[in-house]
């Protein structure tokens, strides 16, 4: 067995991927972290005190860990979805009746989108609190409030999909709130995010390109920018 | 180190096993279970019926946009072998449409995506259309059958008819229903005495047990003032006025002499034909069994006189009395039918002492919506309607208030409660009562669930038949009007079926006959209530109606020269008593059967060649009659029919 | 500029690489000689993320499993719900907008919220974070009674009584170090605390209870309802 795994290791193929050893001395574990794309955002070392988990509650990482369960659960949960009235309800009834395991994912990523607006808030109020915010960070954390409005501005596009009284009503309601911006700049508002006066089929396509699209990508980028500011400023 | 190796192990298992169970749930669905149950049951039987293969199964109804999996569990719907087997297996009754053209919850209602018992079946929150209770069934005919009487629905075929009846589009719109003819009230101030309208007000059934006029549910006082508003309006339409008693009604001794002359005219017009007496008799028009208690003698006089001066629409003859009949007649109904009970009782003070009688009166009449029926003053109609209910049948639970109630929180049941207990939800409606049977009730409902805006494609939609637009001119449609011909027989479809429908009446009877019978009208049928009056109409306008019924109520493929010879009519007799024993159900000579007419002067009665073509196929005529088809070749109809022809 | 700065550490470059750390005098962060224990980040960091996160969707899949997401009516434009909710993390600025006009309510304090949270770092009063109470107490004092009166007062018009009660409360425990000094216990911490904390306690005191009112106490019309007499 340990034979195989080691003819494994040592061929080419697992080389040209893995440009290192096992991870077992200090310089193969630091490369492990150095010549991989997704670890190398990590330093190869940390402060112990940071292994610590009171140290930051790991309420950030953990909500990226939940845009990742989101990314996911709605990428398999969009093959299902069509943008449209009334399909898109019926196509939340065949997710519930036909599609395997299409309640759980739709489940999933629903509780997790409610998890993800709670958690980035708490990690805004640990960041407060800790005081993290101050210079050098103060960039860094403007980036967060960008973070936490896109967090919630996805969740509320996502609210609007499933079409049922809920989501009209709930997005209704949001977007009557909006409408109160003086100059008639929330009438023009509301006109451009809904495309159109009421909530309808152009809300609907407007509000899935938002919600599958536009929002994950300027969410990446932005977190792209933050976890490497925490880097750049000493964090893991 | 070691620690965190296991907590990593630990978890990484966990993480595993949890997102393997929802998975792994789908392996085990309902859905299938019935699948295996299925297909052990159908391989038990003698017959070999081919299994199923496991899977979701569904109908696709493109034209109606519906998914129905119904038929994932509903395996044996086309299967006879499993007419008797358990449900979800059992065979579908033979019904005239295909399922598999029309999927399931088009009739059925019900959740048709959901693959689950619960959800399928629809009585889950989040649904609003749970599937129909069997007694409700009829209303999913409704969405496409949009005729009057709709086959093999007789449940929704009453309910139509009891909404049209009930008048309920005078407060609610609804599509496909006629106005009804109601009289307008104005006059009724110089009509009726005011003891009378306030008890009708306050319950119209205690006086004539089947008008449709609800009741309102009146308080004592609203009753009274409403009364006294409606008692101020002396002048009927178009400014006619009341002329005044002749001579001859005007004591008791004068009256006394008129009874005998007055109940011989009375039956001779076969009132009771239309006006039910103590409930007893027709059904089209009002009980007169009390009706010298109502109405004034004037009024009555005037009114017999000339029907439709008073009361403009109404469906009454105008009978051709002399002033001495018609004092007699109006005589002959203030000795006889007063009501006995009341006339004991001293009037009811003519007026609350209620200043403000006129204001609040008509602030009644218009907040029950009295004009939606009745004109009264020139008023505008139908000024404060109901709740609109062409969609009604599409209504969401969640725009239902159930009050405080505790029914089944369900359209049908909802409806069905209100109907019997219009304010039962809230003491603030308005609705009256109409005092409804449970079964009546359910009709309506029925009828009213089909209502829906469903988007249903036109080529699947029945429509009842255009609106017959006949609409005779000349003398004879002056004649037709004044003596209301269409309130009894339907010419070219238009008007009641109370009696025969005389579009071939010429075709049928000879000329002879018809002016024989405007003279001295008999029944074919003696037992029936509803019988032909005799309008004393003038010989003159006898010739106008004859004449013209010779022209038109005539279809020509109906001649036929018939030989009526020796041996032809030998032959029919033979055919009449020997082979077809037609003498188990008519009589000629006092011999024979009660269950058809009598026959004995047939031969100046009916036309040969309507005779003939009867013979050949009586429902082609009349789809209810019960003579049976003898399926007869020409030869023995024309013989049968030369044996009729010679009964003169 | 060569006056502000000084040099607070040297190191050996043989053991570590140099650190240098120019610093104003009035900046808060000391930068202290002390050589922190590091350790290897895989497998000691990378593990503990992982664990982490297999953890959190562990915890996701059992609610997966045993609640469903809600699903309504299909969406009917034509019937209102009553009440008509926007999402949870909304209901408090419904519940804003319940008492204040849509302009106040919907637009100015929220953006005044977002454009605070945005421009925190950047203010550099008081970054020492000097305890409220430090130096002169009396003008604090006078300061923080005039703005919460006129805040209190404000709320107290339009009836906001779930936000006057939090600021009321807020406010009480600011006072609290001022009356009562310790040094250590709560009153001790508290004193500490400096004026951009008790905002932010303030201001999130203030969301959580104006967005429990908005999810749980909210009926028909908008009216209170106990969250046992059915949720909304």
């Amino acid at each position: 067995m340990k034979h195989v795994m080691g003819r494994l290791y040592t061929s080419q193929l697992w080389r040209s991927m893995f440009r290192h050893g096992l991870p077992d001395s200090n310089r193969t574990r630091a490369e492990t972290i150095f010549y991989n794309f997704f670890l190398h955002i990590h330093p190869t070392k940390v402060r112990k005190r940071s292994l610590r988990y009171t140290y930051t509650w790991g309420l950030g990482g953990l909500s990226f860990g939940l845009f990742i369960v989101l990314t996911v659960t709605g990428g398999l949960l969009m093959l299902y979805y069509r943008p449209s009235v009334p399909q898109a309800y019926w196509d939340m009834k065949d997710l519930q009746f036909v599609v395997s395991s299409g309640q759980f994912l739709r489940n999933m990523h629903r509780w997790a989108a409610h998890a993800m607006v709670a958690m980035v808030f708490l990690h805004m109020l640990r960041v407060f609190y800790t005081g993290s915010y101050r210079p050098p960070k103060e960039f860094n954390w403007a980036v967060g409030v960008l973070l936490l409005v896109l967090t919630i501005l996805l969740s509320y596009t996502g609210y609007l999909l499933p079409w049922d009284q809920l989501a009209f009503w709930g997005i209704s309601v949001g977007t009557n709130m909006a409408r109160a911006i003086p100059f008639g700049l929330g009438e023009k508002m509301s006109f451009l995010l809904l495309g159109g006066n009421i909530v309808g089929e152009n809300a609907l396509v407007r509000f899935y390109v938002l919600h599958c699209f536009i929002l994950p990508v300027a969410g990446c980028v932005l977190m792209g920018i933050h976890f490497w500011r925490v880097r750049k400023d000493g964090g893991v | 180190m070691k620690k965190l190796r296991l907590t990593f192990a630990i978890s990484s298992l966990t993480f595993l096993v949890m997102l393997a169970i929802s998975p792994l749930k789908d392996f085990f669905r309902e859905w299938k279970w019935y699948q295996y149950e299925y297909n052990e049951l159908v391989s038990d039987l003698p017959q070999r019926v081919k299994p199923a293969e496991i899977g979701i199964k569904q109908l696709w109804i493109q034209k109606l946009d519906r998914i129905d999996r119904c038929v994932t569990c509903h395996l044996g719907l086309n299967e006879p072998a499993l007419r008797e087997a358990k449900q979800p297996f059992r065979t579908h009754p033979k019904i005239d449409h295909d399922y598999e053209d029309f999927g399931c919850t088009a009739c059925h209602e019900g959740q048709g995506s959901a693959t689950t018992y619960r959800e399928s079946v629809g009585k889950v929150v989040f649904w609003d259309k749970p599937v129909f209770p069997t007694e409700f069934m009829e209303a999913s005919c409704a969405k496409c059958h949009k005729e009057r009487e709709v086959p093999h629905a007789p449940i929704l075929t009453l309910g139509r008819k009891l909404i049209e009846e009930a008048n309920c589009i005078a407060c609610h719109q609804m599509n496909g229903f006629e106005k009804q003819w109601t009289p307008s009230l104005d006059g009724i101030g110089s009509k009726v005495n005011r003891t009378w309208l306030v008890n009708w007000l306050k319950h119209p059934k205690a006086y004539f047990g089947k008008t449709k006029m609800p009741n309102f549910l009146l308080t004592d006082e609203e009753a009274g003032i409403l009364t006294d508003y409606l008692m101020t309006f002396k002048s009927f339409p178009n400014n006619a006025a009341l002329d005044g008693l002749p001579p001859a009604l005007a004591s008791e001794e004068e009256r006394a002499k008129l009874l005998e002359l007055g109940s011989t005219r009375f039956r001779e017009a076969r009132c009771i034909s239309c006006h039910p007496i103590n409930g007893r008799g027709g059904y089209v028009a009002s009980d007169l069994g009390k009706v010298a208690s109502k109405a004034t003698a004037e009024w009555l006089y005037g009114y017999i006189k000339n029907p439709k001066r008073l009361q403009p629409g109404v469906e009454m003859p105008r009978y051709r009395f002399n002033d001495m009949e018609l004092a007699a007649v109006v005589a002959y109904i203030q000795s006889e039918y007063v009501d006995y009970e009341t006339a004991e009782l001293p009037e009811l003070p003519p007026q609350i002492p209620n200043p403000a009688y006129f204001e609040q009166g008509q602030a009644l009449f218009k907040k029950y919506n009295c004009s939606g029926c009745h004109e009264l003053g020139g008023m505008k109609k139908a000024e404060e309607m109901g709740p609109e209910l062409k969609f009604i049948g599409g209504k969401k639970l969640y725009e239902i208030d159930f009050g405080s109630s505790n029914i089944e929180q369900t359209l049908p049941s909802y409806l069905v409660t209100k109907i019997k207990n219009p304010r039962v939800f809230s003491p603030v409606m308005k609705m009256p009562s109409y005092e409804f049977t449970n079964e009546e009730a359910q009709a309506i409902t029925v009828a009213m669930l089909g209502n829906t805006d469903e988007r249903i494609p036109e080529e699947l939609k029945v429509y009842p038949k255009p609106q017959s637009t006949y609409s005779p001119q000349g003398e004879f449609g002056t004649l037709v009007e004044d003596l209301a011909c269409f309130g009894c027989h339907t010419m070219f479809g238009r008007g009641r079926l109370v009696a025969t429908d005389l579009t071939l009446e010429a075709s049928q009877a000879q000329k002879g006959w018809i002016s024989g019978y405007f003279k001295i009208p008999y029944s074919l049928r003696p037992i029936l209530t509803e019988r032909m009056p005799n309008l004393f109409a003038s010989d003159a306008e006898i010739k106008v109606m004859v004449d013209y019924m010779e022209k038109v109520f005539i279809a020509d493929s109906l001649e036929r020269n018939i030989r009526a010879g020796r041996d032809e009519i030998s032959k029919g007799r033979i055919l009449y008593y020997e082979k077809h024993g037609c003498q188990a159900c008519h009589q000629i000579n006092l011999k024979g059967g009660y269950v058809g007419p009598a026959l004995d002067n047939v031969g100046s009665r009916l036309k040969p060649g309507w005779i003939f073509h009867w013979l050949k196929n009586p429902q082609a005529f009349k789809p209810e009659s019960i003579e049976p088809n003898n399926n007869l070749t020409d030869e023995e109809a024309e013989a049968l029919t030369a044996f009729l022809m010679s009964l003169k | 500029m060569q006056k502000d700065l000084r040099a607070e550490e040297t190191s050996d470059a043989r053991k570590s690489p140099t650190r240098i750390a120019f610093m104003k005098h009035r900046m808060a962060a000391r930068v202290k000689r002390e050589s922190e224990e590091m350790v290897m980040t895989f497998p000691n960091l990378v593990v503990r993320e992982l664990i982490a996160f297999e953890i959190m969707v562990i915890v996701l899949a059992v609610v997966s499993l045993v609640f469903d997401a809600p699903l309504e009516w299909m969406a009917n434009p034509d019937h209102t719900p009553n009440p008509a909710k926007a999402p949870w993390y909304f209901l408090g600025l419904q519940e804003l907008l319940h008492y204040f006009p849509p302009v106040v309510g919907g637009v100015i304090l929220p953006a005044l919220a977002v454009i605070a949270l945005i421009v925190i770092p950047y203010f550099k009063i008081n970054i020492k974070r000097e305890g409220l109470w430090k130096e002169n107490r009396k003008r604090t004092l006078v300061i923080l009674l005039v703005s919460v009166g006129i805040v209190s007062i404000v709320l107290f018009l339009f009836r906001v009584y779930a936000m006057l009660i939090p600021t009321v409360a807020v406010t009480l425990f600011m006072l609290l170090p001022y009356f009562y000094p310790r040094e250590d216990g709560v009153v001790g911490r508290l004193s500490g605390r400096p004026l951009s904390w008790w905002i932010m306690t303030w201001f999130v005191v203030i969301v959580i209870v104006l967005t429990t009112i908005g999810t749980l106490f909210r009926g028909p019309e908008w009216s209170w309802t106990w969250p046992w007499n059915g949720t909304y």
